[in-house]
């Protein structure tokens, strides 16, 4: 075997997870050899590799199997209900930037409804976020104590990714604020988001933002897939996903509803972007598309948690 | 339906395939993928072969065996074998209905 076909072997092995690769790895990676010799390049050969590995990532990981033992099970629910958490998050942020001037737009005869729904979205939000703020606070001690042993070093690449980037999103917020608030030379407020400059800076900033989120995300998921949590931390962390799901499909609901009721409450908002009173706006589309998603996975992911939950009570 | 074929359920497909392959004697995942090209015209890939035999080998229809070479081969077992025989009765069955009832029905005139 040539070196670049060496290369694309253990390539298309990485889509499998390091368990699978210990039992059936050498003998897998024979049958690629085998078939890269045969057909150098195959999309479909890719694909099938690609999907079956990634089948079988998310089965040994718990969410689509019980290969597993059920606090892993409950775990991994409870690791998808944040990750779907922070799809909304980035959702939630388009959402608050589309609202930002909404009120002025709003008629006082229909200020009541689509203002209590706005409200509850914003309640509900600040709630799921205490929810797991406190969910992760109760976990520091366990935290600490497997940090103090050493464990950090099996996690280090994942944390320092995760630094830089929490580092490079408060370069880049510092940026847009200075910008913005303290440039004597930046464009007005309102020529300013047409100002190409002004614009490549926002990019970078949402770029950053996301970067520091997805990385952050990672190295929770990573080093809490390494953490052992006692039966009644595990079931307290369940619970908080639970309620997390609930809101979120609160908030998408509330959402909607304040959503749909833009045309007869404040028609000048949809207006302002120019295309009438047109509701399927660009942002708002992707920002309601990204929640659905988001509440799927995390709905989801809490009924499998949920549903380990009798087991762990159990071992 | 045995129990067996129920256990093969949405991979009854490949399962078999593997399993009829696996009744001529015992095969690498190279040598499987060649051999049910050349009696089904269907060319398994990779994931999908070893997919499968993942399976099949957790519900004990087949079993590695000890070999030298990187290319592990693989074996049916007797539980296997029934399980084959089971599953390929059924599409027996099934082809002479059809069968049957299309020479009924739809005789050329």
């Amino acid at each position: 075997m040539t070196a670049g076909e060496d290369s694309r072997v253990a390539r298309l092995l990485r889509w499998y997870p390091a368990a699978w690769r210990d039992r059936y790895g050498e003998e897998y990676a024979a049958l690629l050899a085998d078939t890269l010799a045969e057909e150098p390049r195959s999309l479909r050969r890719t694909l099938d590799v690609a999907r079956h590995g990634l089948g079988r990532r998310l089965a040994l990981s718990g969410l689509t199997s019980r290969e597993v033992p059920a606090p892993d099970r409950a775990r991994t629910g409870a690791l998808a209900v944040l990750g779907a958490w922070a799809a909304f998050v980035v959702a939630g942020c388009g959402l608050a930037k589309y609202a930002e001037h909404w009120g002025d737009h709003l008629s006082p005869a229909g200020r009541h409804l689509p203002g209590a729904a706005f409200g509850l979205v914003q309640i509900l939000a600040a709630l799921a976020s205490g929810v797991i703020v406190l969910a992760s606070l109760a976990t520091l001690g366990v935290l600490s104590s497997w940090l103090r042993r050493g464990s950090w070093r099996q996690v280090r690449r994942q944390l320092l990714w995760a630094t830089a980037g929490c580092l490079t999103a408060v370069l880049f917020t510092a940026a847009v604020l200075v910008v913005v608030h303290v440039d004597p030379v930046a464009p007005p407020a309102t020529t300013r988001a047409f100002s190409p400059g002004f614009a490549a800076l926002g990019l970078a900033w949402l770029g950053s933002l996301l970067f520091g989120l997805v990385t952050g995300i990672r190295a929770v998921v990573v080093v809490a897939r390494r953490i052992e949590l006692p039966a009644r931390l595990l079931r307290l962390e369940v619970a908080a996903a639970g309620l997390v799901s609930v809101a979120m499909t609160a908030v998408l609901a509330a959402t909607a509803f304040w959503w749909f009721d833009l045309p007869s409450t404040s028609r000048s908002l949809l207006e302002a972007s120019g295309r009438g009173a047109n509701l399927a706006d660009p942002t708002m589309v992707a920002v309601l598309v990204l929640m659905v998603g988001a509440v799927a996975v995390a709905a989801y992911g809490a009924a499998r948690a949920l549903r380990a939950l009798p087991e762990v009570r159990s071992a | 339906m045995t129990d067996e074929l129920g256990d093969l359920g949405r991979y009854a497909g490949p399962g078999t395939l593997i399993l009829s392959s696996l009744a001529g004697g015992s095969k690498h995942g190279y040598a499987l993928t060649k051999d049910i090209e050349g009696f089904a015209g269907v060319k398994l890939g990779p994931g999908t072969l070893y997919g499968a035999l993942g399976r099949l080998e957790q519900q004990h229809l087949i079993e590695p065996v000890e070999s030298e070479d990187r290319r592990r081969p693989y074996r049916l077992t007797g539980k296997g074998a029934t399980a084959l025989e089971a599953q390929l009765s059924a599409q027996r069955r099934l082809a002479d209905v059809g069968l049957s009832r299309l020479q009924l029905a739809w005789r050329p005139a």
